[in-house]
């Protein structure tokens, strides 16, 4: 019985350990999951890879050499933004709780916390050491509006995370920027 | 030698206004994957291509015009494009913007486009493709979908990017204060 059960338990085994070798390939990538637009609520979806980032660094190299830079370490920026329905409220809200329940306690940090009326945030980052940010996760349930989920993925020194925030004025890269450099 | 030359001259005329008048297979396969896939019936079409020498000699020709230094900076930039526009019956549902939304999304995943913003607000519909493959600054192509109310307007274009960022995030600095994009115009 234990015999039959091994080839089984051998394919369980390597399709395990392939999908943990595909997640390691890109430390700070997370799997949000597939999100389809339901009802009349909104829904956003911005799914930037490499071959387009590197294409807008090329760009910019001629005159903001610092932003190429920044971008250059930048693999990945994906956002979604998911008007809560009927249809959908649990389950986003639940989906929600799941990445920031896969988030804590792992190599992801929580840095910044704001629960303030209806609006709750969540923001994590994933540090390589203490020389790069390999993943920003954000996470916000914006009362019973909408659910967005944000994740960028690249190699960014903790110090170009706030330069990217006030060279695009994005308030919350601003803030984590601010975060790290408390840390150090 | 005349009568060849006329009739040579009539059969390039005709294929020119035939090419003008008919669409790539993109814009064929999202329009059938609206109207014969979805059985969404369409009031009108309009189905123009700007094929690439028309638009070089579109570009000399404005180069005499006294039109805005934006408008040619455009101009520039602008290489070729497919434009299909469809006035459909009715407005659509939003299940059938839903429906609308996964077909083309599915139909062009499967011509190597990938899907890179989608917006689904009210009666609007926007999305936004790139090709899959590594995209070259000077000869960048995109496919855009967008649909408002009963009108359906599918846009397949090809060109060179820099001078169109160039205008756009100069007028996105100049509106909403960004540094970084207000000084990539500045020069």
């Amino acid at each position: 019985m234990k015999l039959r059960l091994l080839p089984v338990i051998a394919l369980g085994a390597s399709l395990l350990t392939g999908s943990l070798l595909a997640d390691a390939k890109t430390p700070g990538m997370i799997d949000f999951g597939k999100f389809t637009p339901t009802g009349d609520g909104q829904f956003v979806e911005v799914d930037i890879k490499s071959n387009l980032i590197n294409m807008v660094a090329r760009l910019a190299e001629k005159q903001e050499p610092e932003v190429a830079k920044l971008l250059r370490g930048i693999t990945a920026v994906r956002v979604n933004v998911v008007g809560l329905t009927d249809e959908n409220r649990s389950e986003m809200k639940e989906r929600v709780a799941s990445v920031r329940s896969q988030l804590t306690g792992g190599e992801w940090e929580r840095v910044v916390t704001v629960k303030e009326r209806d609006q709750d945030v969540g923001v994590f980052i994933k540090l390589r050491g203490e020389e790069a940010v390999e993943g920003v996760v954000v996470t916000v349930i914006n009362g019973d509006k909408e659910a967005v989920f944000v994740n960028v993925v690249g190699d960014i020194k903790p110090e170009q995370i706030a330069k990217i925030g006030e060279s695009f004025n994005i308030e919350p890269l601003k803030e984590i920027g601010r975060k790290l450099e408390e840390k150090h | 030698m005349l009568a060849a030359l006329c009739l040579l001259g009539v059969g390039l005329i005709g294929l020119v206004v035939y090419r003008t008048l008919t669409v790539g297979g993109d814009i064929r396969a999202a329009r059938s994957a609206v109207l014969k896939d979805l059985n969404i019936k369409c009031a009108s079409k309009v189905e123009v291509t700007a094929h690439p020498l028309l638009v070089h000699l579109v570009r000399f020709g404005l180069s005499f015009a006294p039109i805005e230094p934006e408008a040619q900076l455009a101009m520039k930039a602008f290489r070729g494009a497919e434009v299909g526009v469809y006035q459909l019956r009715s407005s659509l549902g939003a299940s059938e913007r839903r429906a609308v939304f996964s077909q083309i999304d599915q139909r062009l995943a499967g011509r190597g486009w990938e899907r890179t913003v989608a917006v689904l607000d009210g009666d609007d519909l926007v999305m936004v493709f790139t090709p899959e493959k590594e995209l070259d600054l000077d000869d960048v192509a995109a496919f855009v979908v967008v649909l408002n109310g009963h009108d359906l307007v599918l846009v397949s274009g090809r060109g060179d990017l820099e001078p169109i960022v160039e205008l756009v995030t100069g007028k996105m600095g100049e509106h909403f204060s960004l540094p970084a994009f207000a000084s990539l115009n500045r020069n």
